[in-house]
């Protein structure tokens, strides 16, 4: 029976992520993925690495989250160094526009809190927006700014980091679905798969889309809500987007990637026409230069969204030798949470303080009582 | 570099109207029923385009609007297929800009 | 939104053929086409602008127009630059036509839109003057231009045969013909062959136009040669694998080379429709999987022609008009007995044909040695200009699917949404990790199938709800 120090369950940005950092600490390391690479969210995200951008309708944004993001940027281009090109990290800025004078105030006590991180993020009025970007229309009202937000093409951030683990010793397997999670007792001990049972040290559940189901086979009941984000993109147009928008990115190919629905409750990762009226139709509003484009591809992915909005991070209360993660802003913070996680591997505790992301502040909720997450998320333009 | 040819027109054949279209900047004759690929390739320009990341020459491979090879700006439009466009009087085509490489 | 009984995507034979039957059966049909005119690959033509002589039209051109105005005067609506972008639930099609992205839910849907050249790749086969036969025959049939002055046709099978009369019509020169397979191989197949005298009758004729035209069996094309367009032909010897024998190769000056290495279907339509596909080992290819009445695995959906299997016009003909009764059976126009009575014709027919078709996909599909030309710097993604290496390294670096290998190296990510490409990787695929071919993971293509302007798609008209 193989033996391994940890095994991670799932190849998206998050696995690829903890792989890497565990490889790094001299651990054996085995990751195992159901289908291939970056096949679930990973594949399908925007790619937005932002510590300006957040979907909540509540103005202010809890200091220690705009930490961990702040963290996660600072991680991603330590390895953008570290590694290479491959991953497609570009830093422009990100822009998140607003359009009623009603926003106003909250935009303003979002940029206050921000600035209070210490993050350099500014409020722009129309005419400040159009000088950052000229390409946009007078639609907007006004825009927050931060001129050091990232992107990246997550899939190709996933490869990367894969090919990386693999240097330093991980060993990724895919096409290998994992069926269940072994205990003895209240001890995590390993996970079975179709080819036999690997024993390991501990268990990583970053499984995205299968981590529900997956949980639920050591008896722990993951409360996540589960929303689609439908995305488009165009064919290579002439140069004319200066940062990103939330969510319309111009890429090195010249392409713009456009998204996303939020369809609270909508698992499956089809296209519709209503979902490309939506995010086409506010885009060309929002930036005109759009109408001499073709759109040449749709595509979907489906988030994972705990019922606050807020990631899910670390151990589970009665269970041994098992961590887990679930997000959805999974693009930016996969690199610290990956780090996260296998410090309490190794240590016991984390450099920053995940309290506030432990699965157990949703003690009174199951997976059945949700509710309509779509109330805490403002709707993308 | 690609050869100055005669030019490849079938010769004896009846065409449509004749008229002038604009190929980079110069005149080029053109017949109604006829398209853009079909006038360039006549003309003996082989190369439509250069492509965006290695500024490699491509004319067509399917003829048929399947391949997206043979891309050329119409009229300020980007990425027309030149196989499937037919030509107008007064057409402005300019080669060499299919994938918006401007 | 506008309501037909049956839509028909795809107007070439097989689908001008199914909206005939069923229009004939009395239901309400509307024939889709991305094209300006019906009539698809087989029955293309040069515009009506350009005043021919007889000598100078093709074959199936009276075939062709008959059909065409039997269609008109039918009262089927006919959509010629039309194009279906998207297929939603319970058969609902999104067209982008006349500058508008609108909604049709039929009641009924037949798919019946063709096949397109196999791209092969070899080194110097992006230089222009690189072509399919298809597109040779293309712009030599409905322009009047010459594919080049000196024209090399490399293929196997007799597709090879018409391309090379057409080109030769337009007034270029054939250097040669290049046949992978030999005759000596046709002989096990003869008695298929055999049973159809209107095949060989055809074949002969063209066999006598084309006198004088060297041909070199056993032979493929292994590069194109040149700078900045087509200035060689290099081609070698094969074994019965089509790998090329050492030593054996030889150059043709020539400035085209057209590529008659048979078909790929159109499935994608068929494919969003929730179709199940079925695997053909011999045209290596996935195709629609239909029952003798051409039904698909979803209900109300019919697929008819080459999609259904690589089979010539005849086939396709008796395979639209099977569809056409199943679609107008499908709506109630006709009943269960009245649609027996007409299947019978058809049915026989398409049987009747379908051995010589079946005889043509073994002795002429793609073998082994075909792929031996994607060197290391071979360019397979044309869009994106991805080569065989960088694909290999990434399938060694761990790739296991198509999507993979997309989302890595950008491979089937540009306009084409991976025609050209998609069987050129997944070929790669194989070979590197030792998965059946059959096995490997599709990448499906998505809405929009063809590119659509933004505004358009933007402002797509909304559906209404099935009835």
């Amino acid at each position: 029976m193989r033996n391994v120090d940890v095994c991670v369950v799932g190849g998206g940005l998050l696995g690829t992520a903890t792989a890497l950092f565990a490889a790094r600490r001299g651990l054996s390391v085995l990751l195992l993925e159901e289908r291939d690479l970056a096949s679930g969210a990973s594949g399908a995200a925007f790619g937005g690495v932002s510590v300006g951008i957040y979907s909540f309708s509540a103005a202010r944004v809890p200091d220690a989250y705009v930490a961990l993001s702040k963290a996660s940027l600072a991680l991603y281009a330590q390895l953008q160094d570290e590694l290479g090109a491959p991953m497609d990290f570009a830093r422009p800025g990100s822009l998140d526009p607003f359009y009623e004078p009603r926003e106003l105030q909250s935009r303003k006590d979002r940029v206050a809190g921000l600035a209070a991180c210490g993050v350099d993020c500014r409020l722009l009025d129309r005419k400040e927006v159009q000088a950052v970007e000229p390409a946009v229309s007078d639609l907007v009202e006004g825009a927050t700014y931060c001129p050091a937000d990232a992107h990246v093409t997550p899939p190709a951030v996933t490869w990367a980091w894969a090919a990386a683990a693999k240097r330093l010793g991980a060993e990724i397997l895919t096409g290998v679905p994992v069926r269940r999670i072994l205990r003895e007792g209240t001890k995590v001990v390993g996970v079975q798969t179709d080819a036999g049972r690997i024993s390991a040290g501990w268990v990583v559940n970053v499984a995205g889309a299968g981590a529900e189901s997956l949980a639920l086979t050591a008896g722990v009941r993951l409360p996540v809500a589960y929303s689609r984000g439908q995305m488009f993109v165009t064919d290579r147009m002439p140069r004319f987007l200066n940062t990103y928008i939330h969510n319309i990115k111009q890429t090195a190919s010249g392409t713009v990637v456009l998204g996303a629905t939020r369809e609270s409750g909508v698992r499956d990762t089809a296209t519709s026409v209503q979902g490309a009226r939506e995010i086409l139709g506010w885009a060309r509003r929002l930036l005109p230069f759009l109408d001499r484009a073709r759109v040449v591809r749709s595509w979907a992915g489906v988030r994972m969204v705990p019922p606050d909005g807020y990631p899910i991070i670390g151990s589970v209360e009665g269970l041994e030798r098992f961590v887990h993660a679930l997000m959805h802003r999974g693009v930016t913070l996969a690199p610290i949470v990956g780090r996260l996680l296998v410090e309490l591997i190794t240590e016991g505790r984390t450099a920053l303080d995940i309290h506030p992301y432990r699965m157990s502040r949703f003690a009174t909720a199951t997976a059945s009582d949700l509710g309509d997450v779509k109330e805490t998320f403002y709707a993308s333009g | 570099m690609p050869r100055a040819d005669a030019g490849l027109r079938t010769p004896g054949i009846e065409r449509g109207a004749a008229f002038a279209i604009e190929v980079d900047g110069r005149p080029l004759r053109a017949h109604a029923g006829e398209t853009v690929l079909g006038v360039l390739w006549g003309a003996g320009m082989r190369s439509l385009r250069l492509t965006a990341l290695k500024g490699e020459p491509r004319g067509f491979l399917c003829g048929m609007g399947t391949c997206f090879d043979c891309l050329v700006t119409v009229d300020d439009r980007l990425n027309v297929r030149a196989c499937l466009e037919p030509v107008r009087p007064g057409m402005r085509i300019l080669t060499r800009q299919g994938h918006a490489d401007l | 939104m506008q309501t037909f009984d049956v839509a028909v995507i795809g107007g070439g034979p097989a689908g001008m053929a199914a909206a005939l039957e069923a229009s004939g059966s009395g239901a309400r049909v509307a024939v889709l086409d991305e094209y300006g005119r019906m009539g698809g690959q087989f029955f293309k033509r040069a515009a009506g602008d350009f005043r021919l002589q007889p000598a100078q039209l093709s074959a199936e051109h009276a075939s062709g127009e008959r059909l065409r105005a039997q269609v008109a005067e039918k009262g089927i609506e006919v959509l010629t630059n039309t194009l279906v972008w998207g297929v939603f639930e319970d058969r609902l099609l999104m067209l982008y036509r006349e500058g508008r992205s609108i909604a049709l839910r039929p009641r009924a849907l037949i798919i019946a839109t063709g096949a397109y050249d196999r791209p092969v790749a070899f080194p110097g086969w992006t230089l222009p003057g690189v072509m399919t036969a298809g597109g040779a025959q293309t712009i030599a049939r409905t322009q009047w231009v010459k594919p080049g002055q000196r024209v090399v046709i490399a293929g196997a099978g007799p597709f090879a045969m018409p391309v090379a009369q057409q080109v030769a019509r337009s007034g270029a020169e054939i250097v040669a013909i290049v046949e992978a397979t030999r005759p000596s191989e046709w002989l096990p197949h003869a008695g298929a062959l055999w049973g159809q005298w209107p095949r060989f009758r055809e074949a002969f004729n063209y066999w006598r136009s084309l006198r004088g035209v060297p041909v070199a069996f056993g032979h493929k094309i292994v590069r194109a040669i040149g700078e900045g367009c087509v200035e060689a032909a290099e081609i070698a010897a094969v074994d019965k694998t089509w790998h090329a024998a050492a030593g054996s190769h030889r150059r043709l000056e020539a400035d085209a080379i057209a590529l008659a290495y048979g078909f790929l279907p159109n499935v994608e339509i068929a494919e969003a429709c929730g179709c199940e596909l079925a695997w053909d080992p011999f045209g290596s290819a996935w195709f629609v999987r239909c029952d003798e009445r051409m039904a698909t695995s979803v209900s109300g959906v019919f697929a008819a022609g080459e999609i259904t299997g690589i089979a010539g016009s005849a086939v396709a003909m008796a395979e639209g008009r099977l569809a056409g009764i199943g679609a107008a059976r499908f709506v109630g126009a006709i009943d269960a007995a009245e649609a027996e009575r007409r299947r019978r014709g058809p049915a026989g027919e398409r049987s009747r044909l379908m051995r010589f078709a079946d005889a043509l996909n073994r002795l002429f599909g793609p073998r082994p040695g075909l792929w031996e030309g994607m060197e290391d710097a071979t360019t397979v993604c044309r869009c994106e200009e991805v080569t065989a290496g960088d694909i290999r390294s990434c399938v060694r670096a761990g790739c296991a699917s198509v999507k993979g290998i997309k989302d890595w190296t950008r491979a089937g990510m540009g306009p084409c949404q991976g025609r050209v490409c998609r069987s050129l990787v997944s070929e790669l695929l194989s070979r590197e990790s030792g998965v059946a071919l059959r096995e490997v993971q599709r990448a499906r293509i998505r809405p929009p199938f063809k590119p659509v302007p933004f505004d358009a798609m933007a402002q797509s008209e909304a559906a209404e709800a099935p009835q």
